[in-house]
């Protein structure tokens, strides 16, 4: 019985090449974890989560102060909560306009059109963000007297947030499209206009499925590298205000890590240590987008 | 419902209102970007020319002078030349120089014309003769191994989930495991790259290989979920019914089940690439930054790839190098609409 034989044979690779995605995320735990540690020690933990003052670029090897990583990740909200601000309000809209309002044309035009703007590398967004947007920022706000550098959080947030706004509202419109024809009838048999349908009924229906394509959008704008490489800056700053430069998790890494590699001075293990917090960041708001929010899924139909 | 019909029926108007607004802001937000690109890319598509019968060797490129003395009627004009020819930017020309410059215009000896260059020379430090050949090797051989890494073992994991595996808690892990893969920072599959590729297996640094792997590692979770999708939207009745034929399970994945969900796995690992295509953030970490003038003809041989290319330009200041960043854009953004324009042709063409 050549062929069983061959069967149970292809059945094994079958379940080898599953196993290579458990085998990816214990690799990244490992590899991070593992530098991570010999970064702690030489650097105390306490003083990395908790310490207000980042500055490895300028310290002397061998020194092990300077890595507070507060104000990273105080410029990481920043940047990220002004990205939301502006990709969760319109990027709902946009996924209520398409799903409930638009013709199926226009919807069967514009959802491939998203979802393709949604592939544009970041790139080519950090780069507008540092050419055009950041420039037209500048003069705007030297139109009304207000000091903005030129790689403020507010550049590199808005240019994130319209990074995401694609595909957030592709996520959202999936989300809502894929609700029961049944609802809304019921709600407009009941004499609700469409609006009224759409606030009361179609999004607490679709909270869960909304709510998990919020936090992925969150997760994506924390893990974003080439946005924030591009047009936010190097210099740690602890402030919340937008018009100031901040930088973030992910630009400290790239910049620690392209330079001389060598693994035994904090300054690199560092990199790994702040991997590791993205990672658990990340981790953390995936996992309750794909399983913590389904608790709450209603069963229609 | 206290409020009466005529206000309802106006807030339902305004509701109608912004959602078409907040469509058409973000048309508008991602059309001004690509528009801004556009225009500012097209001109690196064009170089200037400068007779050689003007005999001005100050006008032109350092390395094109010496084509003097082979008889060549139009000779490649230097950068600041090229930038005051195109957009009147004056930049480090004399005044002479400019006199010069506007007097061969109305002579006809200075000219622009198609920049073959461009697409045929790789980097170079001078904005007027470096190219995005290299980049677009680079970028081709690191996909080629992103492909065959990611392919089959994504294949693979989705048929072994979608098909093989029991329902029990170790399925439920390997699961979200990809689930949760296919949303990790991309930066972080770098590190990986770095501390396995690189500091474990000892792997060539800039090369297409550890690049491609890092990718490929990047993309198998995103090639999964759609396999997946592909493999669960193939009507059960199908399989029943081979399998009562008598065919071996095998027999019934890959005689039917693989080929019904063709269009749906393609579409997938297309989407995959063009995404892998678009990556810097990973590359970086793993040391692909180098600035390389020749090609890679190997897998092992230092590489760059577009994107990377593209990152290193937008980091000159030099007015030549912004002017083809943006023609490099462009570029990566039409290989990338290709790209995602045959997937959705597939999907479209098989969905019914």
């Amino acid at each position: 019985m050549r062929s069983l034989w061959l069967e149970r044979l292809v059945r094994y690779f079958f379940f080898l090449c599953a196993l290579s995605a458990v085998v990816i995320t214990i690799g990244i735990v490992v590899s991070l974890l593992g530098e991570t540690l010999r970064f702690f020690a030489r650097v105390s933990i306490i003083d990395f989560l908790f310490g207000l003052t980042w500055a490895p670029q300028t310290l002397p090897t061998g020194e092990t102060s300077g890595f507070g990583a507060i104000p990273l990740f105080t410029g990481t909200a920043l940047i990220t909560l002004i990205a939301m601000a502006v990709a969760l309000p319109c990027g709902t809209m946009v996924a209520i306009y398409l799903s409930e309002y638009a013709s199926q044309t226009m919807r069967q035009i514009f959802k491939p059109v998203l979802e393709t703007l949604a592939g544009i590398p970041t790139l080519v967004y950090g780069f507008f963000a540092v050419t055009t947007l950041g420039p037209l920022l500048r003069d705007t706000a030297e139109f009304f007297h207000l000091s903005l550098v030129s790689e403020s959080a507010l550049n590199a947030g808005l240019i994130m947030g319209i990074m995401i706004l694609p595909y957030m509202s592709s996520l959202c419109e999936d989300a809502l499209h894929s609700l029961p024809v049944a609802l809304r009838e019921g709600s407009m048999g009941l004499g609700a206009t469409s609006s009224e349908t759409i606030l009361k009924v179609l999004l607490p229906a679709a909270f869960p499925n909304l709510m998990a394509a919020f936090l992925l959008s969150l997760s994506r704008a924390i893990g974003e590298t080439m946005i924030v490489v591009m047009a936010a800056g190097l210099a740690a700053n602890l402030t919340f205000n937008p018009f100031e430069a901040v930088t973030t998790v992910t630009v400290q890494i790239v910049s620690l890590l392209t330079g001389d590699q060598e693994f035994d001075n904090a300054k690199t293990l560092a990199a790994f240590g702040l991997g590791f917090v993205l990672f658990v960041l990340t981790f953390v708001l995936n996992l309750l987008a794909l399983y913590g929010v389904k608790r709450y899924k209603r069963i229609y139909g | 419902m206290t409020s009466s019909l005529k206000t309802r029926r106006r807030k339902e108007k305004w509701f109608r209102r912004m959602g078409f607004l907040s469509l058409c802001l973000a048309l508008l937000f991602l059309g001004g970007i690509l528009g801004k690109i556009v225009y500012t890319g097209y001109p690196a598509f064009f170089r200037t020319e400068v007779a050689a019968q003007a005999e001005r060797p100050d006008l032109l490129n350092v390395h094109a002078r010496y084509f003097l003395k082979e008889n060549k009627k139009w000779i490649t004009a230097s950068d600041d030349v090229d930038m005051y020819y195109k957009h009147e930017v004056v930049g480090n020309l004399t005044p002479h120089q400019i006199q010069a410059i506007d007097s061969l215009k109305n002579q006809g000896q200075i000219r622009l014309v198609f920049n073959t260059g461009f697409f045929t020379h790789s980097d170079s430090r001078e904005p007027e003769l470096a190219g995005i050949w290299g980049g677009l090797i680079g970028s081709l051989l690191t996909l080629f191994v992103t492909f065959c890494t990611a392919f089959p073992i994504g294949i693979g994991t989705a048929l072994y989930l979608e098909e093989f595996a029991p329902k029990n808690r170790f399925t439920n892990w390997v699961e979200a495991n990809i689930n949760n893969l296919a949303a990790v920072p991309s930066i972080l599959f770098g590190l990986l790259g770095l501390v396995f590729f690189i500091h474990f297996l000892g792997l060539p640094r800039p090369s297409a290989l550890v690049g491609g792997l890092t990718l490929g590692l990047m993309s198998l979770p995103v090639i999964v979920v759609a396999t997946r999708a592909a493999l669960s939207s193939v009507p059960p009745t199908l399989k029943e019914a081979a399998l009562g034929l008598g065919a071996t399970p095998l027999q019934v994945l890959f005689h039917h089940v693989v080929p019904m969900a063709m269009p749906g796995i393609m579409t997938g690992v297309i989407l995959s690439l063009a995404r892998a295509l678009g990556e810097t953030a990973p590359l970086l970490m793993i040391g692909m930054v180098a600035f390389i003038a020749t090609p890679p003809s190997t897998f092992l041989d230092p590489t760059t790839v577009l994107p990377v290319q593209i990152f290193n330009w937008s980091r000159s200041s030099e007015m030549g190098f912004v002017e083809n960043t943006s023609g490099a854009i462009l570029v990566l953004l039409i290989v990338l609409a290709i790209l995602n324009g045959i997937a959705i042709f597939i999907r479209k063409k098989f969905e019914s």
